[in-house]
């Protein structure tokens, strides 16, 4: 190039380019920032700003990189890392990052790798609802895993001594943060699977989405995937969705809610076994009442059929016949009792001393026979003349037949 | 624990038995029959409640149990 005279704009550009990619250290470079202004292009290629608290630089990532190189939503805010090599586009006269790759970068990072292992795990199977165990009703040894000295087991003991001062609880203790903590989580879930309590819960006490990385490790959620025990989570907060959320088969909020779902209430079992007594007590003796009753049923009826009660019924008919016939054995008495009345005072009526009580008299002959016509008497013949209160004795003097006295001495 | 069944399982017995003992096609005997194992069952869920005020064991790295200290807070 001549030393005087004056260049194009463009023949400085080019040499500003050409000063650009000679230098290797541009050629592959990553930079971290955080996301400025971002524009995605209808034509796909992402245009944005990458900045920290002094300087800014443009970035553009084309459409073709995209699919291989940004995993993610890009938004401003973001902490990322940007690899791809820095070059001069000369039509403006300024440099640029030509991304080819961007990943988050610290808590960004993270989330990454969260959503990632959370694929993972939910491409093994491990959420997988078919493989939940429902957590026993009445389970007696509670296993825990977690910090010897935190709330979580201090929360979980307290609730457990209200409801039911009569289940184990072991602790199998591990560390819940830093380095080792998922390894350490994994062995103490381990040693409780020999153990074979009843029912374990895996809790702390939340914390930070970093406090939190060892409830979503892989090591973590492999020891709970393989849990032969049914098993609660009681990590963080309500926010925070650990990976050994979903793999638990139960989450709760809190240690304490989960020690409230692990631990039963012992006066509420006193109280349902006492029912199940009771109405056990009641239907039998239901049973047995309608036993009873049938068995009253039956006997009455086959009592009926007993010839103790067949001869009880001949000795009542026999009764009923002897009424009858001592009533109709009266009436025939009465009957000639009457009858006999009758006659008496007939003949009463027809006495002849009744008729002498009138004034009428009895004549007889001294022989006795009583005198009817005129030939039972002869002239001179002594007579008795029978009257009320004596008899006269007579001489016959004389005998005039005639009809004046007929009808007196007849019946 | 034992071998008859969990404390769940003999709950669920028990009401299970209770349904049948409703039912009015069984005979005295059977359920007689049912009844006193009713009650042994009941008998049973009332000692599956081992009533002995349990401590807090710490599991060692050995699988062996030991008192946690400080237990009372």
């Amino acid at each position: 190039m001549a030393a005087q005279g004056a260049y194009s704009v463009s023949q400085v550009n080019q040499y500003i380019k050409c000063m650009f990619q000679e230098d290797g250290f541009l050629h592959s470079i990553t930079v971290a920032g955080e996301v400025g202004s971002c524009k995605d292009h209808s034509s796909g290629h992402l245009y944005f700003t990458l900045k920290d608290g002094a300087a800014a630089i443009a970035c553009v990532m084309f459409a073709g990189s995209r699919k291989t190189g940004l995993s993610f939503p890009l938004t401003e805010g973001q902490s990322v890392e940007v690899s791809g090599s820095i070059e001069v586009f000369e039509r403006d006269g300024r440099y640029q990052l030509y991304a080819r790759r961007i990943r988050m970068a610290g808590v960004g990072l993270l989330y990454e790798e969260y959503h990632r292992r959370k694929r993972e795990m939910e491409a093994r199977g491990w959420f997988d609802p078919a493989r939940k165990k429902p957590i026993p009703a009445y389970a007696q040894r509670i296993g825990v895993v977690t910090a010897a000295t935190g709330a979580a087991i201090r929360d979980i003991i307290q609730v457990a001594r209200r409801r039911n001062p009569y289940v184990d609880i072991w602790l199998s203790p591990a560390t819940v943060q830093g380095e080792e903590a998922p390894a350490s989580i994994a062995a103490a879930l381990y040693r409780l699977y020999r153990a074979a309590p009843d029912v374990i819960i895996l809790g702390r006490g939340g914390g930070s989405l970093e406090d939190l990385m060892a409830f979503n490790s892989m090591e973590v959620g492999e020891a709970i995937a393989a849990s032969p025990i049914p098993l609660i989570t009681a990590i963080g907060h309500e926010t925070d969705t650990t990976l050994a959320d979903f793999v638990s088969d139960m989450r709760a909020p809190t240690p304490s809610a989960a020690a409230q779902l692990a631990v039963f209430d012992l006066a509420l079992l006193e109280e349902a076994l006492a029912a199940l007594g009771r109405s056990l007590d009641k239907s039998i003796e239901r049973r047995l009442l309608q036993a009873r009753n049938a068995m009253q049923r039956l006997s009455s009826r086959w009592e009926s059929k007993s010839p103790m009660a067949r001869l009880r019924e001949k000795k009542f008919q026999k009764m009923l016949l002897e009424e009858r016939w001592e009533r109709a054995m009266a009436r025939r008495l009465e009957a000639a009792k009457n009858r006999l009345g009758l006659l008496a005072a007939r003949m009463e009526a027809c006495s002849p001393l009744a008729r002498l009580d009138k004034g009428y008299a009895y004549v007889e002959n001294v022989r006795g026979r009583g005198l009817k016509r005129l030939e039972d008497v002869a002239l001179g013949e002594n007579i008795f003349v029978h009257l009320r209160d004596g008899r006269i004795c007579a001489r016959v003097e004389q005998i005039t037949p005639g009809d004046l006295v007929e009808g007196c001495g007849d019946e | 624990m034992n071998k008859a069944g969990t404390l769940e399982e003999n709950l669920a017995l028990l009401e299970q038995l209770l349904e049948s003992m409703e039912g009015q096609e069984l005979s005295l005997e059977a359920s007689f029959e049912i009844y006193t194992k009713g009650l042994q069952l009941l008998g049973e869920c009332a000692s599956q409640i081992d009533k002995v005020e349990k401590q807090v064991q710490m599991l060692t790295r050995e699988g062996g149990l030991m008192p946690l200290d400080g237990e009372e807070a």
